[in-house]
């Protein structure tokens, strides 16, 4: 369980993350979404536990993650970065196996399947395209869940340079994820990914929470207050539900550059 | 060397290969190097005498004895030793930094050791009287010493109280404070005789001349350090190589890791510039060039890496003593002239992949 209690987090004076509280538990699948600077990434990392809070609390499993040392944190939840900054020419099983204390090479091989990569094990990391990179990453992540089941897996945009097929798949990941019985928490941009493999959208403006609620539930009045876009929401054939934005006429788009209080 | 499989597939070598050949290079070129000099004799020679030392009942003359076991052996000691150290500690500063390129110089380690040992040579004449007389050989290893310690000490602390005590605020406050300790020491050298300047450029060309039993076990027991806190925490090191916030959310305490490797690379840098002056590019070179074999992988390339800079280091010695005979070149302007050419071509090869 992921339990957020009316954070705070500033920096420079200005709030980031503005009193928000939420809570995910083990077996859901949460979504963080809103504009850029919207506090999505802060959040998260607030959650990870890397963050100094201004006011509030954040427990993973009932603990405060203020007062945990980074092994005993490590227990509790797995991260996801936006953009991983490895160079270093290790192959991809070599970077998998980092995610397990004990670098099991047979369950890092099991989490390169997984993400589609069991081919690629012995490929130099610096070599593999930047979508790859980012399965292996996430391959790795995993790695570390496997080992203690009620964790947290956090992550950070896990789709953005992924192809449509690899989008959807990681995101069922995630969903055998919870369905393990951990708490889901990613940061996506892709609305459309996010009503249609999330359990609940938590919908960010301004450091602020503006929502949180099942996908069915988030309407285009919600959106267009958190985006300052207009969209349409559509039910496909298959029944899934897809967000797409109007374009802005001249009128709204220069009164959002002049006043973006009043957009 | 690493077997291609396909473009871009890897097979690593094991540690134990990794270990064998490399420790089987630097035997070989260790009795290399006690063969060489005034009087060349042959590798059976050299064994013989080495036997006897040992206490074994071999045939020979005293004259070899005296030549091997007295007059060659502490300095081919000295050279793996000091190689060991710097290439060893390049390796895990290149790991803690995230940067292949990265020199043990940029913790201030040799510029503070350096600005140390130049007070000394320029300003410490009452320090040496003042020194009771068994000390006095070793008062400016020891000030090099502390210099080394106190400049990296100033670093880590700078780094943990202005930054977050991650590695790139080390290099930044690292450069900052080798820059000072460089302007330190150029004031003092503006100061100095004429006689001061000529033992100052002698010491910080490098020169393993001053070899003896005594200074080669601080070297080595420094460089032993290095090695264990590799072994001991090499996933943590590797960890550390996906990014500081990735390595603390596989639970690595980032900052106690970075304080732990700098200490340890400033007693073993510390210990090697103390003895034997500034030699570079062997804490550049070796690892570089080993991580294309063992790959980055902390448990395996800080051990090779100790192997191959003490392999490197003994030749470069070998050659230091024996190209201008009777006269002696300081070894750092061979390592120098070895290792640049290597570093241009290192460059060219990442360029073009």
């Amino acid at each position: 369980m992921i339990v957020a209690d009316d954070v705070v987090i500033t920096a420079g004076g200005r709030r980031l993350v503005d009193g928000v509280s939420l809570a995910v538990a083990h077996g859901e699948v949460l979504a963080l979404v809103g504009p850029n600077g919207a506090g999505k990434s802060t959040l998260l990392s607030a959650l990870a536990g890397d963050r100094r809070l201004a006011r509030g609390r954040i427990s993973l499993g009932g603990h405060d993650v203020a007062t945990l040392a980074p092994a005993a944190l490590a227990r509790l939840r797995a991260v996801l970065p936006q953009r991983a900054a490895l160079t270093a020419s290790f192959t991809a099983l070599e970077v998998v196996r980092l995610g397990s204390d004990r670098g099991d090479a047979d369950a890092a091989h099991r989490q390169l399947t997984a993400v589609a990569l069991g081919h690629a094990a012995e490929r130099l990391y610096p070599t593999l395209s930047g979508g790859e990179q980012q399965r292996v990453q996430l391959a790795r992540v995993l790695t570390q869940l496997d080992e203690r089941p009620g964790c947290a897996l956090l992550l950070d945009e896990p789709t953005a340079a992924l192809d449509p097929h690899h989008q959807h798949r990681v995101l069922a990941l995630a969903r055998q994820v919870a369905a393990a019985g951990h708490a889901v928490v990613v940061v996506l941009h892709d609305l459309t990914l996010a009503l249609g493999h999330t359990d609940r959208i938590a919908l960010l403006a301004a450091g602020r929470l503006l929502a949180c609620e099942p996908p069915r539930a988030i309407t285009a009045a919600r959106l267009r207050q958190a985006f300052g876009v207009d969209f349409d929401l559509i039910s496909t054939r298959g029944g899934a539900l897809a967000a797409i934005a109007r374009p802005p006429t001249a009128l709204e788009e220069s009164l959002h550059a002049s006043r973006p209080d009043l957009a | 060397m690493s077997v291609a499989l396909a473009p871009g597939h890897t097979r690593r070598p094991s540690l134990a290969r990794v270990i064998t050949v490399l420790a089987i290079a630097t035997a070989v070129i260790a009795i290399a190097a006690l063969m060489v000099g005034a009087a060349t004799l042959s590798p059976a020679r050299v064994l013989a005498a080495l036997g006897r030392g040992l206490g074994l009942e071999l045939e020979g003359s005293h004259r070899d004895d005296l030549i091997v076991c007295t007059l060659r052996l502490p300095r081919v000691v000295l050279a793996l030793a000091v190689g060991a150290a710097l290439a060893s500690a390049g390796a895990l500063l290149q790991g803690l930094v995230r940067n292949p390129l990265a020199d043990p110089g940029l913790l201030g380690v040799t510029n503070g050791a350096a600005l140390a040992a130049v007070a000394f040579l320029v300003l410490g004449d009452g320090l040496l009287v003042a020194a009771p007389g068994a000390l006095r050989p070793y008062v400016l290893p020891l000030c090099a010493f502390g210099g080394a310690l106190v400049a990296t000490a100033v670093v880590v602390s700078l780094a943990r109280v202005l930054g977050r005590g991650a590695a790139a605020d080390l290099v930044l406050i690292g450069v900052g404070v080798a820059a000072l300790c460089g302007a330190a020491t150029g004031l003092l050298l503006f100061v100095a005789t004429d006689a001061q300047l000529r033992s100052v450029t002698f010491w910080t060309l490098g020169s393993l001349g001053g070899a003896g039993w005594d200074v080669v076990v601080p070297v080595a027991v420094a460089t032993a350090l290095a090695i264990a806190l590799a072994a001991v925490r090499a996933s943590s090191l590797d960890r550390l190589l996906l990014g500081d916030a990735e390595a603390r959310h596989l639970g690595v305490d980032v900052r106690r890791l970075t304080a732990q490797v700098a200490v340890v690379v400033a007693l073993a840098i510390g210990a090697a510039v103390a003895v034997c002056g500034v030699i570079g590019f062997i804490g550049l070179v070796v690892p570089h060039l080993l991580r294309a074999w063992v790959g980055p992988g902390h448990r395996a390339l800080v051990p090779a890496s100790a192997l191959g800079g003490a392999a490197l280091l003994t030749a470069a010695d070998a050659v230091a003593r024996t190209i201008v005979a009777p006269a002696e070149l300081p070894v750092g302007i061979v390592t120098a002239l070895v290792g640049a050419p290597v570093l241009i071509a290192i460059a060219r090869t990442r360029s073009a992949a």
